[in-house]
């Protein structure tokens, strides 16, 4: 499988690994949940800037997860609709669709602007 | 679009899938010794390159390999490296000898590094900081990483990965050492930041009119980010994971300085010694558990997204005026930035939809930055600002739309704070000398330690912008202008212009600074890349690391008698914050210690060293009957009286304007007191309450616990 599949492919599988862990009282959570926070939602988006320097990608995904993490956080305390596990899976769900969209439409995405 | 071509771009920018030969002609970066490609591009084809003139070898992206398409000097660099490296097969650069030795040096130093720590007793510090206990073994630890970093550096071959990982490693041992040593958290305003924190969860909001700590609560990005990240990663206290704070902040900044280097030059060794630099000089001690080593990393990001992306080409002729008095000045202007722009990095030919991708990113970060932190969105849009006024970012309209979303929020996000502040600002705008003036310590009355770690702040700091400038110097001289960097670079200091900053602007701008200067200071050793490949740039680059590691060393951990707390003194603080009923009287001896950091708001704070020196003479004369008749008010609930270990470590090297001992003397005055009755006690730390009101403390507490169980 190439970059271009096992990347959203995994984002997936550990999407769903992490939405279960954050439910349950497992050892394994904290470092999951943290380090799916801070690489994953930023990663999705980033992936479909087709940056080639994969060094480069990861420290753009991070800001941006950290980012967004940070905009949902915020929306909560200013709507005072303080829920951090309906905002962690708002992210989870929409990492997943945009992993998917991905997976589904490869690298086409990139194609078409260049036409 | 050709079939092949398109073939070729359906398998992705790395073309992973398809045969290389699927590609059309590619020549990446020829100037590069490395053969590293060095800006994060989209690899593109000859066909859909827009500007193929462009000197885009420079920026290390696929250009053309027709002859007509390449500057007659970028033929003879491209030459003269070629003749460098010729009979080097790139199955050495990945050797096994020559990936191995670093990594066993990177792992030696660690290993000496651990054991050295594994021995220090941090109670035995000095006012020197963890400077006076760290062993001899530690500085053979950095000297070693140091020439493994340099030799590797200097071979030019080394992987990407094997750079990070000594600079990664210096940033573990450095900002690793505290979490390792100390087993609590280190610096008292990262307790502050996990008490607001501890509120966010606790009520689900912030209070932008809080009486105390106000300024976080009007700027909570950073707070409610961690909020939200504890409660979901179920991380009931975070002081384990604020203590590792400083190295994740510094490991993911190497790659947001990796980013803005790169699209500084194409020599990476100027790119890594660059890197290198800016952590042995970045002594100001902003990375820890704090809104500021946040937004300071996604600021360092959107400067690197403007380098990298959004450059601007050079300009034609100079726009006319039609005003006699501006137009020689506006040409005087246009023909410096045509002179810099001709040796600065040049426009790329990224692809509209990254470009208006990254745009959006950097609109996104920008809103987080805004809405988190008071003094870097001011920085970022003067950088931006610069960078586009000199043309060197076609994001023309950014710093406009940067300053509106600041704007916006200071007025209505965190009006409050405005509001209360805004005498003091206007106040303070314009005074220079001022500003600079409150935020250096006055060194008559400190002691001796303190006063070498102070001069040693100031060294290291003068040392910098000195070796900076010649850097950009001899760089200038050698016909690279890096007018980007210098504006960047020179940008952070128009914070004077602005206020204090509590007493810290100076240290947050040499902060911003930084990146740049560093990167002025590695071109000292590495001007050009035909330069620098002498043994001798070795030696100058072991000896310039070392002896600027002398002064970060102690300009960094000089203050750790200080910021260092032990667990007594945290249990302390537990007991009190969580025993105390709401709207409490908090008299501290200072504000260094583990405070705030549990239900902050139901005390209201009052440190004796901020107290005016006028007034100290009184209660220092008779402590017993001051702090008596204050801890009698009725207003309060309770009132408690706090004494630790590191608040005298403060007072004792006259840090404050309290006299050397004066909380021994107090503490001496209250025990001896019967009016005074201690409701908790260790070795590091004691907290009093009035005699009288002991009784009136326990009933309350009792009404607290059964109306909480």
């Amino acid at each position: 499988m190439n970059r271009s599949r096992w990347v959203p492919s995994l984002i997936i599988l550990i999407g769903i690994v992490v939405a279960v862990a954050s439910q349950a009282d497992l050892p394994m959570r904290a470092p999951l949940v943290l380090l799916y926070s801070l690489v994953a939602p930023g990663l999705v988006f980033v992936r479909f800037l087709q940056i080639q320097d994969r060094f480069v990608e990861l420290t753009l995904a991070v800001a941006l997860s950290i980012a967004l993490n940070v905009i949902v956080s915020e929306f909560m305390i200013f709507t005072r609709a303080w829920s951090p596990t309906t905002g962690f899976f708002v992210l989870v769900y929409l990492c997943m669709a945009a992993a998917l969209y991905d997976l589904i439409s490869g690298s086409r995405w990139a194609v078409r602007s260049y036409e | 679009m050709p079939t092949h071509l398109n073939r070729a771009l359906e398998n992705g920018p790395s073309g992973e899938k398809g045969s290389p030969t699927a590609l059309p002609p590619f020549r990446v970066a020829d100037s590069v010794p490395t053969g590293e490609r060095l800006l994060p591009m989209v690899r593109r084809p000859v066909a859909a390159t827009a500007n193929a003139g462009y000197p885009q070898q420079l920026l290390g992206i696929g250009v053309p390999t027709s002859k007509t398409a390449r500057s007659t000097s970028t033929r003879k660099k491209d030459k003269a490296v070629k003749t460098k490296t010729k009979g080097q097969k790139l199955s050495v650069y990945d050797s096994w000898l020559e990936t191995l030795v670093p990594v066993a040096s990177i792992l030696w130093a660690l290993v000496l590094w651990g054991y050295s720590i594994a021995t220090i007793n941090p109670l035995q510090m000095t006012d020197l900081g963890l400077v006076s206990v760290l062993p001899n073994t530690a500085y053979l630890a950095i000297v070693l990483l140091t020439f493994s970093f340099t030799w590797t550096l200097h071979q030019g071959r080394a992987p990407t990965w094997l750079l990070w990982l000594h600079v990664a490693s210096f940033v573990f041992m450095i900002h690793g050492a505290p979490a390792l040593v100390y087993d609590t958290l280190r610096y008292s305003w990262a307790w502050k930041h996990l008490g607001i924190i501890d509120y966010i969860q606790r009520h689900g909001f912030v209070d932008p009119n809080a009486s105390s700590l106000m300024i976080y609560h009007n700027w909570p990005g950073f707070f409610s980010f961690f909020a939200y990240l504890f409660d979901v990663a179920g991380i009931k206290d975070g002081v384990a994971l604020a203590s590792w704070a400083p190295v994740f902040f510094n490991l993911i900044e190497i790659g947001a300085l990796a980013l803005i280097f790169r699209a500084s030059t194409n020599d990476r060794r100027l790119v890594w010694q660059g890197i290198w630099f800016y952590f042995l000089t970045n002594w100001v001690g902003q990375e820890y558990f704090s809104p500021q080593a946040l937004n300071y990393f996604l600021h360092l990001v959107i400067i690197g997204i403007c380098l990298a992306w959004f450059r601007t080409p050079m300009g034609g002729e100079p726009e006319r005026l039609h005003h006699k008095l501006v137009q020689p000045f506006y040409d005087a202007l246009h023909h410096l930035r045509q002179r810099a722009a001709s040796t600065d990095s040049q426009a790329l030919n990224a692809p509209a939809v990254q470009r208006s991708g990254l745009l959006v990113m950097m609109i996104v970060l920008f809103v987080v930055i805004a809405t988190s932190h008071q003094l870097t969105p001011i920085v970022t849009v003067l950088a931006i600002a610069a960078l586009v006024f000199f043309r060197r970012c076609s994001a023309s309209s950014l710093p406009m739309l940067m300053a509106v979303m600041m704007v916006t929020w200071i007025i209505y996000g965190a009006s409050f704070f405005v509001r209360d502040e805004l005498f003091v600002l206007f106040k303070s705008f314009g005074t220079i000398t001022s500003n600079i003036g409150n935020n250096l310590l006055d060194l008559s009355n400190v002691t001796l330690g303190q006063k070498i770690v102070a001069y040693a702040g100031r060294s290291l700091t003068m040392a910098v912008m000195l070796l900076a400038l010649a850097g950009c110097l001899v760089r200038i001289r050698r016909g690279k202008w890096d007018l980007s960097l210098m504006l960047l670079a020179f940008a952070p200091f128009l914070l004077l212009l602005g206020n204090g900053y509590g007493g810290e602007v100076v240290f947050r701008v040499y902060l911003f600074a930084l990146p740049f200067l560093a990167f002025f200071m590695a071109a000292l050793l590495y001007p050009t890349i035909e330069r620098g490949n002498s043994a001798w740039t070795v030696v100058s680059n072991m000896v310039l690391s070392l002896l600027l590691f002398a002064g970060f060393n102690l300009a960094y951990y000089g203050k750790d008698q200080m910021y260092f707390f032990t667990s007594q003194e945290v249990e302390a603080s537990q007991f009190l914050y969580e025993h105390a009923p709401a709207n409490s009287l908090l008299i501290e001896g200072s504000r260094n210690y583990p405070s705030q950091f549990r239900n902050y708001e139901n005390f209201t704070y009052v440190p004796l060293s901020r107290e005016k020196p006028e007034n100290q003479a009184n209660w220092l004369e008779d402590p017993v009957s001051v702090f008596t008749r204050w801890m009698r008010n009725t207003e309060y609930n309770a009132a408690f009286l706090v004494l630790t270990r590191s608040q005298r470590a403060e007072v004792d090297a006259r840090l404050t304007t309290l006299p050397e001992g004066a909380l021994n003397k107090i503490e001496a005055a209250l025990r001896a007191s019967p009016q005074f009755s201690v409701v908790y006690s260790n070795q590091d730390a004691v907290i009093f309450t009035l005699t009288e009101r002991l009784d009136s403390v326990k009933a309350l507490q009792t009404a607290a616990m059964a109306k909480g169980g």
